[in-house]
């Protein structure tokens, strides 16, 4: 057991090892590696103070540097999670991400006062711009749960993702990735440079990013550079949402949505006046003007009380006045996969988290 | 004929979201105060003289004075007050403090229709469609232009948090409140009137005194008791310190059982769903 990381010392040890183990196999053989770096963002508020639960199978092995390790048999399936920052916390792991996304879920965000980071589309683009990465491909997922099916066999589904190579689609090609882009709001888009190895033609760093809050790295040849960039995302964040709910203080201004598809409002309502579905909305419509119902309640990711105002192809947040404003992009991903499959967020009148 | 008081207070609570907006900007839309440089009004600031009009907001070079009323009968006489007060030495230190001059005469703010009447020492502005402005006395030019140009918004504004007034009678406050339960069941917990009536004022509760609180309490208890009566069994309710107990609710089940009760005691349509609780999938 002592051979696996217990200090971030040397979780960033092995993380590096891993990543060069990878990148040689992937320069060697032409395949990625199956054992990659996962890291997931998670948003915590700070008036819960939240720790993993005691008797948990999260073991506190450094200040603030919890060790989850797979005990059951020889796997992969060991976790860290790094609570040095008040506001954001990050999950690193080489399991399977379904298996850590599920670990993630029964054991931390179900806590009070723990989200998951919700990566709008904006926010996943700018990232790629910032870096200088070259767009890989993207992908999406939408359910529409507001159709007037029978039965949730018979909802409308599309998925899709489109993997690209470091060469330039055709003018053809670009066409219809603008078309899909046009049409749904990206859950993921992946990115990535060329090797700097001049003997290596393939890339020096291939990664994946979802709106879920986590990153997929599939390959780095510099391993501070990927650490760097998982710190950065977590920071940007933070301040983006410090800033937001600052300016909310002053004033109760409201988070607007566009949805480019047409919200069925009756169909919203019986959705979200059962608190029941994935939405996870729990809300009572008090009031209807014109178009727009107005609604009150609960969102139960974290039981904070909001006020949402929805119109077919437009909507409304505000947060309680010391609210958390994780919210509004919570609320803009799960609009992009259940409501209308490309929204947009704005605040003040200029799209948020660009 | 005069408003029944149910309508009155509806009423109000449209213009004042509307005068929040004033000083907002949307997607496809600003208000006219916001693009003349109006941040963030201070609500029911008091000045030196002891009036206390609705709203003040600031530019670096001026101060604006704003009453916000759905009266179109109303005694100008204290808008006219606002004109002579300055600000206090507190509400410069919360503006920031520098020298400003007056934006011009108070600025009455209606959904009402007739301001091209008002007394020519005022300034009004008609939020509700068709908007329309009456501007005898403003020294602000850039406020003037905006104004002066502003159609009005183009679409219903947000809630602005505002869920009731102080003078909100208990059928209107009755549907935000359920809202406000299903909230509080998702903890549970023991909930006072006075803190339900500060949910429903949103962020007016901080500006509103607590004498002004007190009919809006008493309706918020009445209603708490008829909620302890009509959803007994998830809640109850304790006459002598007007507390709601909660029983915690954190399944879908439980939820969708609460649901209904509250839409029997709303006497509105429960609307059924079949989405199912299942997370999403991602692929990879």
């Amino acid at each position: 057991m002592s051979t696996y990381p217990r200090t971030r010392k040397e979780l960033f040890a092995a993380i590096s090892d891993r990543l060069g183990d990878n990148q040689k196999l992937l320069e060697t053989t032409g395949k990625p590696s199956l054992q990659q770096l996962k890291v997931f963002w998670l948003e915590v508020n700070r008036e819960y103070s939240p720790r993993p639960a005691p008797g948990s199978p999260w073991e506190p092995t450094e200040s603030r540097f919890y060790t989850r390790l797979d005990t059951s048999q020889e796997t992969q399936n060991h976790m860290w999670l790094d609570a040095t920052n008040d506001r954001i916390w990050y999950v690193y792991t080489f399991a399977d991400r379904k298996f850590a996304s599920s670990v993630i879920q029964s054991e931390l965000t179900s806590q009070r006062g723990v989200d998951r980071v919700w990566l709008a589309e904006d926010f996943l683009e700018s990232i790629r711009q910032r870096k200088g990465y070259q767009g890989r491909g993207f992908g999406f997922s939408f359910k529409g749960i507001l159709a007037r099916e029978s039965s949730e066999e018979e909802l409308p589904r599309f998925s899709a993702k489109f993997w690209l190579g470091s060469t330039e689609p055709t003018p053809e090609q670009n066409a219809f990735l603008a078309l899909a882009k046009e049409t749904f709001s990206a859950a993921s888009l992946r990115m990535g440079r060329s090797s700097s190895n001049p003997n290596f033609g393939g890339s020096g760093v291939l990664l994946e990013v979802f709106a879920r809050g986590h990153m997929t790295v599939t390959t780095s040849e510099d391993p501070e550079e990927v650490i760097g960039l998982i710190n950065e995302i977590g920071s940007t964040y933070a301040s983006e949402l410090g800033q937001i709910e600052a300016r909310r203080l002053r004033f109760p201004r409201p988070v607007e949505f566009g949805f480019h598809t047409s919200l069925d409002l009756e169909r919203f309502r019986g959705i979200v006046e059962s608190g029941l579905g994935p939405t996870r909305l729990w809300l009572q419509r008090y009031e209807v003007d014109g178009d727009l119902h107005r609604y009150t309640g609960v969102d139960l990711h974290t039981n904070q009380l909001l006020n949402l105002d929805v119109a077919p192809s437009f909507g409304y947040l505000v947060v309680r006045k010391s609210g958390c404003m994780n919210a509004a992009p919570r609320l803009m991903t799960i609009s992009t996969e259940l409501l209308s499959s490309k929204t947009s967020m704005f605040f003040e009148g200029a799209q948020m988290f660009a | 004929m005069p408003d029944p008081p149910n309508r009155i207070a509806e009423r109000r609570l449209t213009v004042w979201r509307m005068a929040f907006a004033l000083f907002d900007k949307g997607a496809d839309w600003h208000g006219p105060f916001y693009g003349a440089g109006y941040r963030d009004p201070v609500i029911e600031p008091i000045l030196d003289n002891g009036t206390n009009p609705d709203m003040l907001a600031v530019t670096d070079s001026h101060f604006a004075l704003l009453e916000v009323s759905c009266s179109p009968n109303k005694d100008f006489a204290g808008v006219r007050e606002y004109g002579k007060g300055q600000l206090t030495s507190a509400l410069k230190a919360r503006v920031g403090d520098r020298p400003r001059s007056r934006a011009g005469a108070p600025f009455f703010v209606t959904t009402e229709s007739g301001i091209k009447s008002f007394p020519p020492d005022l300034n009004a502005i008609r939020v509700a469609s068709p908007a329309e402005v009456y501007l005898p006395r403003v020294e602000d030019d850039n406020l003037r232009e905006s104004l002066e140009s502003w159609a009005g918004f183009p679409k219903p504004v947000s809630s602005y948090s505002l869920l009731g007034l102080p003078e909100s009678d208990i059928d209107e406050i009755k549907l935000p409140l359920a809202g406000i339960l299903k909230g509080l069941a998702s903890e549970g917990g023991v909930v006072r009137a006075n803190e339900v009536a500060d949910y429903l004022l949103g962020d007016l509760a901080d500006a509103v005194t607590q004498p002004a609180k007190t009919r809006l309490v008493k309706n918020v208890a009445t209603l708490l008791e008829r909620a302890g009566a009509a959803l007994s069994e998830a809640v109850s309710y304790d006459r002598s310190d007007r507390s709601l107990t909660l029983k915690r609710i954190d399944t879908p089940a439980g939820r969708k059982a609460f649901s209904k009760a509250i839409s029997i005691w709303m006497q509105v349509p429960f609307l059924e769903s079949f989405s199912s609780d299942e997370p999403e999938s991602e692929d990879d």
